[in-house]
């Protein structure tokens, strides 16, 4: 069953729904309102207008039911079955005024008010937690855990947990038992304690562990709830290796006993992002200075993946588990690699510079990049991409609050299919894409073909013109005019040969060297001092006439089908004696011997280049053989003839 | 009952030289060490690698000698954390400092993986017998931990850290306030 995706954004004052694949606005689902929150299937949501909480059906895009407020949330939360909502206020003079509670809980279809509780707390969150059965919430108070039962709210606690300095607390189901964690700050000799227990029995602690250095510890559970990670945080660090505090990950794992076993992952530089794979037990991490490590880790928390690319910030997983976005925004230059798990390659890069939130959508077949005015003043707006890097829809705005895909339930939607081709042009080398170039004369990029910025780099033809604006005569002034003239009178334009397959311009025996020395490899270009000051006119026309055209025909044929000089032109003097030697002798013979000669020393040739794919070491001698594999290739070519 | 002696230290030449002296101080207080000893300790130890790499680096390089001996002398250095898995050659052994060794103490383990205040707290804590790694108690605050070791550091399941009964004060001010409040229930 493959239900409608659902995009939604959030601009100023109106709220809209946007339907794949077309991303087109629906008409009648405009909704005026600020702040929104979905519900975690994915079937409501609800949108804050001024005093108003509007609950919508996603599905229908109709109203669901209206709850009346009195102050403006901070927070809104849905309960896994959809029956209750919390919204948690700041707690102002008003509710002093009015000795109103901030916790307060709805019902969601009559938009009745069940209970309101004050607490003071506004830098932890979550505070209250339901149950997935919806029979319990769990609230936090400033020295216990209480829980109460959802139909009968107002007798009191059900139970309690008592704990001085709790700082964060969750409360988990995990296959039939309910697991809270506490974590609690102690004194400076007693230090901290991070625990976990089963639901009634809060006199032993399944897991518990204290630690002298963390101020904060979060857990982060991993889909089964068998595995989790503890990420601890302090304020201040000693040593003065860093101004924000040190951060520490451990892992957890559950074993056979129902007890925890506990690990230091063992990172000791700056962690910048980890999270789980929604569907195994594996998490990764990204860590260290720039150009960061991004590195999986195992069941058994060993890494045993490691991911190449540039400098990332953060990671985005798909539903599926089966792609991995890392995203380089913030402080970064931009640019989201996109990796597939099935085969461990990047599939695509794309080049984008600016981004405040990101992410798949359900289906795992869009990818959005959208820039909140939070963070943002300029350049509001969002982008929408498939999995392949096709750009689907692009909007800007004034100002966008919020953009988002509507969440679903795991499984209900197809797997993508990834062609073949995707794979294999992926993880393309350097040198490869730059023949391609020069192979298509017109530069154009496939949609497969993953060219990261860093590496578009520049081709030798465009190196000369980057950093030279083309300005037309007029606006030139006269004095460089000049000068321009005067210099080319000055250094003349010889014609040497460059090193490599350049083709240099300049009169005059260089060895290849001299001023006529290629740039780079590929398209030489030799500026030599000549020793004759032609004029310039003279020079051009030679230089159209034979370069160019010589050029233009060059690149179509492949280099069996090229001439004698042609071919001969690609190496230096010294060898081309050689070569013309080996072709005078080969042609008294019989060609027939020759060419059967030939390819004997192509077969060893071949067998020299497997050893080099396997990545053993060749002597020099080897080497060279290698490199006069096409002089081989040529003369067959021309003795067939 | 007969153990076998050898110097493990060895002095500085001159006495009292204002770089040298200095250093060596800054290298007492980021590692918490207690004595001079405990630096030129270490000192010595490097020195003595660094000589059987300099031997085996004038052999050839087809001599079995420098082939076991080097890949055995590699072998131990990773194990212990000090040199880095990238850096196998006998080349990157003479690039070695003191602080890769001092970072491999313990007591600066201890202090890293969050489990104490700062590194003389750490100190303190292996002492008194908190500490121990994997399921053996360690004592001594120069332990060389080995990279398969570094996780399996944590509070030893009988102190009261980790688990187990709370310290002779802690029990002795639990029965004095359980006192208390029996007489006051009495009255």
């Amino acid at each position: 069953m493959s239900k409608p995706i659902l995009f939604t954004h959030c601009t100023d004052q109106e709220f809209h729904f946007l339907e794949a694949p077309n991303f087109t606005k629906l008409e009648s689902s405009t909704y005026n309102g600020q702040k929104y929150k979905f519900s975690k299937d994915g079937k409501f949501v609800a949108i804050y207008d001024p005093l108003n909480l509007v609950i919508v059906n996603t599905q229908n895009k109709k109203r669901h039911s209206t709850l009346k407020m009195y102050h403006t949330p901070y927070v809104i939360e849905f309960s896994p079955k959809n029956n209750y909502l919390i919204t948690f206020e700041l707690y102002s003079s008003k509710h002093k005024k009015e000795n109103m509670g901030n916790l307060a809980i709805w019902d969601t279809k009559s938009g009745k008010e069940l209970i309101r509780i004050q607490s003071y707390q506004k830098e932890i969150w979550p505070q209250a937690i339901f149950s997935q059965d919806e029979t319990l919430i769990a609230i936090l108070n400033q020295s216990s855990v209480a829980f109460y039962n959802l139909k009968c709210l107002n007798i009191g606690p059900v139970k309690k947990k008592n704990q001085k300095g709790i700082r964060n607390f969750d409360f988990v189901q995990a296959d039939n038992e309910l697991l809270l964690y506490i974590f609690s700050k102690g004194g400076k000799t007693v230090g901290s304690t991070a625990e976990i227990f089963v639901y009634p029995e809060f006199s032993t602690p399944v897991f518990s562990q204290t630690l002298m250095n963390s101020d904060k510890m979060s857990i982060y559970w991993s889909f089964n709830k068998r595995c989790a990670l503890l990420s601890s945080s302090s304020d201040i660090d000693m040593t003065g290796n860093r101004y924000y505090g040190s951060t520490n990950l451990y892992w957890l794992n559950r074993q056979n006993n129902g007890k925890f076993k506990f690990q230091n992952v063992g990172i000791t530089e700056t962690i910048h992002s980890f999270k789980w794979n929604p569907v195994k037990n594996e998490f990764c991490v990204i860590y260290g200075s720039m150009p960061a490590k991004k590195i999986l880790y195992d069941d058994l928390c060993e890494p045993y993946f490691e991911f190449g690319g540039g400098s990332r910030n953060d990671q985005s997983w798909s539903s599926d588990g089966k792609f991995l976005a890392f995203t380089g925004f913030g402080n970064l230059n931009g640019g989201v690699e996109i990796w597939s798990m099935e085969h461990y390659k990047q599939i695509k890069f794309l080049d984008e510079s600016f981004g405040s939130q990101y992410g798949w959508s359900e289906d795992s077949k869009f990818f959005y990049i959208a820039v909140v005015r939070e963070k943002l003043k300029v350049d509001n707006g969002y982008k929408i991409f498939t999995t392949f890097g096709k750009l689907v829809k692009h909007e800007q705005f004034d100002v966008l609050v919020d953009a988002q895909f509507c969440p679903a339930i795991k499984g209900t939607f197809e797997p993508v299919e990834i062609n073949e081709e995707v794979i294999k042009t992926a993880n393309r080398t350097y040198r490869q894409e730059k023949k391609k170039k020069e192979l298509n004369q017109n530069n154009e990029q496939n949609s497969n073909l993953f060219i990261p910025s860093f590496k578009k780099g520049r081709t030798t033809q465009q190196s000369s013109s980057i950093g030279k604006k083309e300005r037309h005569p007029m606006f030139i002034k006269k004095k460089k005019k000049v000068k321009v003239e005067q210099e080319k009178k000055e250094k003349g334009r010889g014609r040497g040969r460059g090193r490599g397959r350049g083709r240099g311009r300049g009169i005059g025996k260089g060895r290849g060297r001299g001023r006529g020395r290629g740039r780079g490899r590929g398209r030489g270009r030799g500026r030599g001092k000549g020793k004759e000051n032609k004029n310039e006119k003279e020079i051009q026309k030679e230089n159209q006439t034979n370069n160019q055209k010589n050029r233009q025909n060059l690149n179509n044929m492949s280099f069996e089908e090229m001439p004698n000089k042609e071919f001969l032109s690609y190496f230096g003097n010294y060898k081309q004696d050689e070569i013309i030697k080996m072709q005078k002798e080969n042609d008294k013979k019989d060609p027939q011997k020759v060419i059967r000669n030939l390819k004997k020393k192509i077969k060893e040739i071949n067998a020299l280049k497997k050893k080099k794919s396997n990545k053993q070491k060749l002597n020099n001698a080897q080497k060279t053989k290698i490199k006069q594999e096409p002089i081989y290739k040529y003369e067959i070519h021309r003795l067939k003839k | 009952m007969s153990r076998r002696k050898s110097k493990t230290f060895k002095t500085p030449r001159r006495p009292y030289q204002k770089e040298r002296l200095d250093h060596e101080l800054k290298v007492v207080g980021k590692y918490g060490l207690r004595t001079k000893r405990e630096v030129w300790r270490v000192h010595y130890t490097l020195a003595k690698i660094r000589k059987s790499a300099r031997n085996l680096l004038t052999l050839e390089e087809n001599d079995p000698r420098r082939i076991f001996e080097g890949a055995a002398l590699l072998r131990r250095l990773t194990n212990l954390g000090i040199l880095d898995e990238q850096k196998q050659r006998l080349e990157y052994v003479l690039t070695l400092t003191i602080d890769d060794f001092l970072d491999r103490r313990l007591q600066t383990q201890v202090y890293k993986s969050g489990l104490a205040r700062s590194i003389h707290h750490a100190r303190v804590l292996i002492k008194q017998r908190h500490i121990s790694v994997g399921s053996q108690l360690v004592n001594v605050p120069s332990f060389m931990v080995k990279i398969e070791s570094q996780k399996h550091i944590g509070f030893s399941s009988k102190s009261p850290f980790g688990g187990g009964r709370p310290g002779r004060l802690k029990r002795k001010l639990n029965v004095m306030r359980g006192n208390k409040n029996e007489v006051e229930e009495e009255d």
